[in-house]
């Protein structure tokens, strides 16, 4: 009986489970060329396509879990059998207990999803009548309502878009309102497929912000997809890769980095011409400044220093980190091969 | 030309890619409609209805023709549909006049009714006792004239109405029943003007919709005065053509704004 | 079954508040839509009498006969378009083929309920089940068709018969748009509209075979002519009385089964395309 407690006990941490999830699709084929229109009438030419391959993921509650991957990754359509919109060709999902096509209805209620590409929002309608369509719909309770519109209408800043009509909003303001949309009713999980697309600097760093402060504060389950690393890095702990439809890759984000080698970058400033440094591969060089990238496991930063130390006019020294993207793009092309 | 034979392709590729089974289903609705008109017709004429001086012959021959060329008598370009998806501005992209470009994916998207209905109620209209070429023989000439106009004045119209879309943006919804109305009542595509009662017709005749629907088939059947209605036709072109150039210039800023 | 009925007027509440807000958003479009229905419902009403007149005494049917039967007809389109055509409900296969339908599945509320109410449209859409019902009571009126309450009752079984045929036609052939999502887009509007005109024709001069043909397999004579002669205590001898309650059960069944084996083609298959529900972009 403990054994059984202590099962239990686990699923309820699980917000999300896959276990060995495929999806395959089937793409029509066309040439494109008149003379095939009527053979393709009759009998048309089609392809499966494996979108996920036996993919199999567990999120815990609390988490804050980028999803991430080349364009046609499988990204969208993880969302979308989440969100029970889609179902797994082969494979089991469970999200807060519950299998999405069997239970969409009571799932709903305590999930939310945003397609950054799409928007819940009534177009002809002010932002605030969508709201309370929300509020009818999911049968939020008033005291809920109440709550989470004070918090969105603050956190969002969406004082001033409330009463304006959804088509007449900018992209970001229309984000920003479909986010405050989708935590009317204060879910548990959410799923956001690129909700950064598109978004300006301020957007989307409101934004950023936001979700980062619901996930610490409300301990709300996020799950986001970005084609934007540096943005899920900042937003995430942990990071899923996915490649052809698998997980290429499942840790956190210096875990990631570490696959490709511990990658630093040097900038010097030098008070006259630079000098070169006999160690890394440069990657840039103006008259004054030169950046060099090096590997720290193969030379260690105390070396690269000493290098530096040898050298005349250094008058600043910058080492960071190589930014995500490139590692990611590295990973990218090694799988691709 | 070239380019706009390359959007017309487009457009009919696009329409052409559902897979026949699929595609068939609508024009069997159509093919559907049709039979019952005939029936009614021949119902009615076999009762001694007054057919307002057509004889039963034409009047199947005029609702034959009217089903052949239900899209190209009832014109409806993408120009709508752009405003209310706010799609319009990525056409102002393309290095291409924004109404031609309208105008062959129009034609572009006959292709299948011309392949999938069309053309075969053409060949299987003398099943029915309908002689469409014998028809064609008397007054094909004239027809293809008015048609050629019927056409233009139906583009005319169409960027009329959608131009009329942009300055009541949110009630486009409107501007779309208001004109699926006047249609549906002034074009004399399904219900002929001859049927109408109190010399009805005759005013309906006179409006754009009816230079559009009822002229080239009332033409085709040899029910009227050609010289007339084509003349009739033509100065519609030369009245409406003008008017949309001028309203759809007036409304391009709004366009592309309220589409970006 | 109490639950669901509760629930279904709260959405049906929040529809027709969504609707009033809309109707009276602004003074400039509150009138263009009024414009815009006395024109539609002009030029419906214009058709309604000219027919009416054209076909009196047709078909078995008095003038004012046809004027019953047409105002019975503008009732069924009026409750069409007062209950199921905002964001194209009745016309499904626009939905299905511009992938809106997900929209639907991310709602907790199930997809029946959801394509009950949310195309309810109490205060904009009125006016055309005004004009029907107006039409109604002027034929009845002008005949000597005795009203009681057993009358009325019959009347708007007879109008829930006739639209949810029409609407089954409408979701059997868009069932199609779940399988060819560009070819199928406008299918529904092509069986509507198979009704349109159609509908208002007094048939009951054709043969036998070809009434029995458009009460049962392209059910145009259920949509007005076949109710309103049986409303007229002059039912069609050679078909049966209970032919619209059948052909009513038949096609909401054989609509249901088409629309659940199409969504589970599309929860397998996905949505090949999506547009926008009329944003900026």
């Amino acid at each position: 009986m403990p054994h059984v407690a202590q099962l239990d006990t686990v699923r309820a941490d699980i917000a999300v489970s896959l276990n060995s999830v495929t999806k395959e699709y089937v793409q029509w084929q066309r040439s494109g060329k008149m003379k095939d229109v009527l053979r393709n009438l009759v009998n048309p030419e089609k392809k499966v396509v494996s979108a996920l391959n036996d993919v199999s993921l567990t999120v815990n509650k609390g988490e804050f879990v980028a999803y991430a991957g080349a364009n046609g990754a499988g990204k969208s359509t993880t969302i979308k059998i989440l969100s029970g919109i889609l179902q797994p060709t082969r494979g089991e999902v469970s999200v807060l207990g519950l299998r999405p096509e069997q239970s969409r209805v009571e799932l709903m209620k305590r999930i939310g999803v945003v397609f950054g590409q799409r928007t819940e929002l009534w177009w002809d309608q002010p932002v605030a009548v969508s709201f309370e369509w929300k509020k009818v719909v999911w049968g939020v309770p008033e005291e809920v309502y109440q709550r989470q519109l004070a918090i969105v209408t603050e956190l969002l800043d969406l004082g001033d878009l409330l009463s304006t009509f959804a088509r007449e909003l900018s992209l970001g303001q229309r984000m920003r309102a479909d986010l405050g949309l989708m935590l009317l009713h204060d879910p548990e999980l959410i799923f956001l497929d690129e909700p950064t697309l598109g978004l300006d600097v301020l957007a989307k760093r409101q934004m950023i912000e936001f979700l980062k402060r619901i996930n610490r504060e409300q301990g709300t389950t996020i799950v986001v997809t970005s084609h934007d690393m540096d943005d899920l890095e900042e937003m995430a702990q942990r990071i899923v890769l996915l490649s052809h439809g698998q997980i290429a890759f499942d840790g956190s984000f210096n875990q990631l980095r570490e696959l490709t080698g511990s990658l630093c970058r040097v900038r010097l400033t030098f008070l006259g011409d630079v000098q070169a440094l006999p160690c890394g591969n440069l990657l840039s060089v103006t008259r004054t400044t030169s950046e060099y990238e090096f590997d720290t496991a193969v030379t260690p930063v105390k070396e690269v220093l000493a290098e530096i130390a040898k050298l005349d006019g250094v008058v600043d020294i910058e080492i960071r980190k190589a930014p995500i993207e490139q590692i990611v793009a590295e990973l990218y092309t090694r799988w691709k091969r | 030309m070239i380019k706009y034979l390359v959007t017309s392709k487009l457009s009919a590729t696009r329409a052409l890619d559902g897979g026949l089974f699929y595609m068939l289903s609508g024009h069997l609705l159509k093919l559907a409609r049709l039979i019952i008109l005939l029936l009614l017709w021949r119902s009615l004429a076999a009762q001694g209805a007054d057919l307002g001086g057509l004889s039963l012959e034409q009047l199947l021959l005029y609702t034959m023709l009217s089903s052949i060329l239900t899209e190209q008598l009832s014109i409806v370009t993408p120009a709508t549909t752009a405003f209310w998806e706010g799609s319009i501005a990525s056409r102002y992209l393309r290095p291409l006049p924004v109404l031609a470009q309208m105008m062959a994916e129009t034609v572009g998207g006959w292709l299948p009714g011309v392949l999938l209905y069309s053309i075969p109620m053409v060949l299987a209209s003398g099943l029915v006792g309908i002689s469409l070429g014998s028809a064609f023989m008397a007054n094909g000439l004239l027809f293809l004239l008015s048609l050629g106009l019927s056409i233009s004045l139906g583009f005319a119209i169409d960027f009329l109405f959608a131009a009329a879309v942009i300055y009541v943006k949110n009630a486009s919804y409107t501007a779309y029943s208001i004109r699926q109305a006047v249609t549906k009542l002034f074009s004399g595509a399904l219900i002929p003007f001859a049927l109408l009662p109190w010399g009805l017709g005759n005013v309906f005749e006179l409006l754009p919709f009816g230079s559009v629907a009822s002229a080239p088939l009332l033409i085709f059947v040899g029910a009227d005065d050609p010289a007339r209605l084509i003349l009739l036709q033509a100065a519609w072109n030369v009245v409406l053509w003008p008017v949309t150039l001028i309203v759809f210039k007036g409304s391009e800023e709004r366009m592309v704004s309220y589409g970006g | 079954m109490v639950a669901n009925i509760k629930r279904i007027f709260q959405l049906w509440g929040i529809y027709a508040k969504l609707d009033l807000l809309w109707f009276l958003r602004d003074t400039k479009y509150c009138v263009a839509a009024i414009v815009s229905d006395i024109v539609t419902n002009l030029s419906a009403l214009a058709g309604v009498f000219l027919l009416a007149e054209r076909f009196g005494n047709i078909g078995g049917m008095s003038s004012d006969q046809v004027l019953f039967m047409l105002g019975y007809a503008c009732v069924v389109d009026g409750v069409i378009l007062m209950f199921f055509s905002m964001n194209n409900v009745a016309w499904i296969s626009r939905l299905i083929g511009r992938g809106q339908l997900e929209h639907r599945v991310t709602q907790p509320v199930p997809l029946w309920m959801q394509l009950l109410t949310e195309g309810f449209i109490p205060v904009s859409g009125n006016s055309m089940l005004l004009c029907g019902l107006g039409i109604t009571w002027y034929a009845l009126s002008r005949l000597a068709t005795s009203v009681g309450s057993l009358w009325v009752l019959s009347f708007l079984f007879s109008v829930g018969c006739s639209v949810a045929i029409i609407l089954s036609f409408s979701y059997i052939f868009g069932s199609i748009a779940f399988y060819a999502q560009v070819a199928g887009e406008e299918i529904s509007t092509t069986a509507i509209g198979l009704f349109g005109a159609l509908k208002t024709f007094p048939i009951g001069g054709l043969s036998l075979a070809a009434k029995t043909v458009l009460c049962t397999i392209v059910p145009v004579g259920l949509a007005a002519w076949f109710p309103a002669n049986v409303l007229l205590g002059q039912a069609p001898q050679s078909l049966p009385q209970a032919l619209l309650l059948i052909m009513t059960i038949t096609l909401a069944l054989a609509a249901a089964t088409m629309f659940r084996k199409g969504m589970k083609h599309y929860a397998t298959r996905g949505s090949i395309r999506y547009s926008a529900r009329g944003h900026r972009r």
